[in-house]
């Protein structure tokens, strides 16, 4: 139940009504319906899915700074959050969208160890 | 390192071609008792596998320390993610891990290389001889073959337990259920009919298979220590699924051990499968169902159960000639709580099979081995595969056994009887010490009949009934040192001729003189 009336006040939101407003609107037809204490509750639904909507922002991930540029122009992804994980040791990764184009060097060896090993 | 893995490493790199394409993936929002919840995979299927992407964010070493690829199968597909029954250790799956799809549904490795083998689940060796070089896989879920493609059970599957290949007879191609509590020697008969199968010519011998679903590793241990003393594991694939092993893998199971065997039935070889046993793989599906909150229904078990084990034992088949004329036989086991077989699960599973052999724990403490109850066991379609020779001897045995069992009450008066139920009595007490048989000492068919036609021509009339089993055992030796001709011919032509027949007579009244001992009068 929460999670719905968070998603419905997400999308309030994101249609451009004020939060204050939005949240205020939220908490009189819950008073108005006997449900008030369900607004702690909500609230953290609401926090979930502020942290599930960050973690599905495009992000290209590169082995440093300066390969940022490249692999943004590469990916084609513009909009993406640039984040640097140097385990990949280079190359780029993107993320977003539903999909993974992973195009590091730590994959690329992790795939000839895996081949020759299997082999 | 090893220079032979740089060798390989070497070449590789030399001809390593990147892929690097798009691939459709989620995100792990919850994980607890075997089951994920996933975000995202919009693309996928339906029991399709997905990868836990277990390398993200570690350094390469660590990456490389990582012991196989971790999978989990699609079982839910919801309107805002999917949930999937993690296939190995929940404990490598951590909230917010990457999950990639992979396109494949869930397959399991087949072939000759498997026999003698033990595998788990996901047809994983588990036995440390190494793994399969050239397996072909095959769909852990296939449609059941239809009806054009099938023709009637018409050969037998000797079990070699007397009792069973005398009055229950199971054809290949035929589900035969065996159900009783737990104890009463279900597994007995099973492992008894895999060892029985060494008595078949090789070329008609039937690859067999054994799932253990939710059994101890002791005693799949013991099993397949048997199997080996035997000298039955060569034909033979164990597909176990311990109780320690995750509810997936024991629901799974018996459809890894399905696929298995579809591989040999598809190449026209016969197959048996024993499925040890289902109400384990039922309550294993009990638990998944209500992790991945499917509404429970009657005795807390999915609304779908049924369906489970008639899709299963529905790939019981026995093939047309154009699809091969290979057959898969399946034995399941379902173990009953106090004899109570109208349950949920054993009345399911009784309603799907082709017959039921029932073991009771009243002939069990009477020291009836095995302790079939002959009187409510049934076998619904293999009378057509028994051989002639058989039908012959036992055609009218089960009928004298549901008489003997209900004249039984009235022995203690036996001073009172009249002279025909008394003799009915006399009879049945022969019969049934006749049919008693220790466990892993399986009877070829030939000699079964010889003993059977000794019975039937009250050769044992006369035999106390404590040494009815030994006269039986040794006029069965003598028949096969004196007339070997006669378990020769009938072993070839399924038949008892007529000069078998006078063979047979013979033989009798030659041990009836040889042999005094066993025929004296009291």
């Amino acid at each position: 139940m929460e999670k719905i009336y968070a998603q419905a006040l997400w999308r309030a939101i994101e249609g451009g009504r004020v939060p204050k407003e939005a949240v205020d609107t939220l908490a009189k037809i819950l008073k108005r319906q006997g449900r008030l204490e369900l607004m702690p509750h909500i609230k953290r639904a609401f926090l979930r899915l502020a942290e599930a909507n960050r973690a599905t922002r495009d992000k290209i991930f590169v082995a440093s700074e300066k390969d940022a540029k490249h692999a943004l122009a590469a990916s084609g992804a513009k909009d993406a959050d640039v984040v640097v994980d140097t385990s990949l040791i280079g190359g780029w990764r993107y993320e977003g969208n539903g999909e993974i184009i992973d195009r590091s060097f730590k994959k690329y060896l992790l795939d000839i160890y895996n081949t020759s090993i299997a082999a | 390192m090893d220079s032979s893995i740089v060798e390989k490493i070497v070449k590789e790199i030399e001809h390593y071609a990147p892929t690097a394409f798009a691939e459709n993936a989620g995100r792990v929002t919850s994980v607890g008792d075997g089951v994920v919840a996933i975000d995202g995979l919009s693309n996928a299927v339906m029991s399709e596998i997905v990868e836990f992407e277990e390398t993200k964010g570690k350094s390469l070493e660590k990456s490389l320390e990582h012991q196989g690829k971790l999978f989990g199968l699609i079982l839910n597909l919801e309107e805002d993610g999917v949930r999937a029954a993690i296939l190995g250790d929940t404990a490598r799956v951590s909230e917010g891990m990457t999950v990639k799809s992979t396109g494949k549904i869930l397959s399991v490795p087949s072939g000759e290389e498997l026999l003698g083998r033990v595998v788990n689940a996901l047809g994983e060796p588990q036995d440390g001889k190494g793994p399969f070089k050239n397996p072909t896989m095959m769909p852990v879920e296939r449609e059941a073959y239809g009806v054009i493609f099938r023709k009637s059970v018409s050969v037998p599957l000797q079990t070699g337990i007397t009792a069973i290949d005398a009055m229950i007879p199971i054809g290949r191609g035929q589900r035969e259920l065996i159900i009783g509590d737990r104890g009463l020697g279900k597994t007995t008969v099973a492992i008894d009919t895999i060892v029985n199968q060494k008595n078949e010519p090789e070329a008609t011998r039937p690859i067999c298979i054994y799932v253990a679903i939710g059994q101890k590793e002791s005693k799949t241990a013991r099993i397949a220590a048997q199997l080996a003393a035997a000298g039955a594991l060569e034909y033979t694939i164990i597909v176990d699924a311990p109780a320690s092993a995750p509810a997936a893998l024991q629901f799974l199971a018996p459809f890894a051990g399905a696929a298995i065997g579809e591989y040999f039935m598809d190449r026209g070889r016969d197959v048996l499968i024993i499925y040890d046993d289902l109400s384990k793989q039922a309550v294993a599906y009990r638990e998944l169902s209500l992790l991945l909150r499917r509404p429970p229904g009657r005795e807390a078990y999915p609304g779908d159960i049924f369906y489970l084990h008639s899709r299963l034992l529905e790939r019981a088949a026995r093939l047309s000639e154009d699809k091969g004329g290979g057959s898969m036989t399946a034995l399941p086991i379902v173990e009953t709580q106090e004899g109570d077989v109208s349950a949920y699960i054993p009345t399911n599973v009784i309603s799907i099979t082709d017959g039921q052999m029932f073991l009771v724990s009243e002939l069990f403490n009477k020291g009836v081995r095995p302790a079939i109850d002959v009187g409510i066991s049934v076998s619904r379609v293999g009378s057509a595969a028994q051989t002639k020779a058989m039908k012959a001897v036992a055609g009218t045995l089960k009928l004298e056994l549901a008489q003997f069992r209900e004249l039984e009450a009235f022995m203690q008066f036996a001073q009172d009887l009249d002279a025909t139920t008394a003799a009915r009595i006399s009879s049945g007490q022969r019969m049934v010490e006749l049919l008693k048989q220790k466990n892993g000492e399986p009877i070829p068919v030939e000699q079964q009949v010889v003993m059977l036609y000794g019975a039937m021509h009250k050769l044992f009339e006369k035999t106390p009934v404590a040494r009815v089993r030994e006269a039986a055992s040794q006029f069965v030796d003598y028949v096969e040192g004196n007339h070997k001709a006669v378990s020769e011919d009938i072993k070839k032509t399924g038949q008892i001729s007529e000069e078998s027949k006078k063979k047979l007579g013979a033989a009798m009244e030659e041990f009836r003189l040889a042999r005094k001992e066993f025929f004296a009068e009291k």
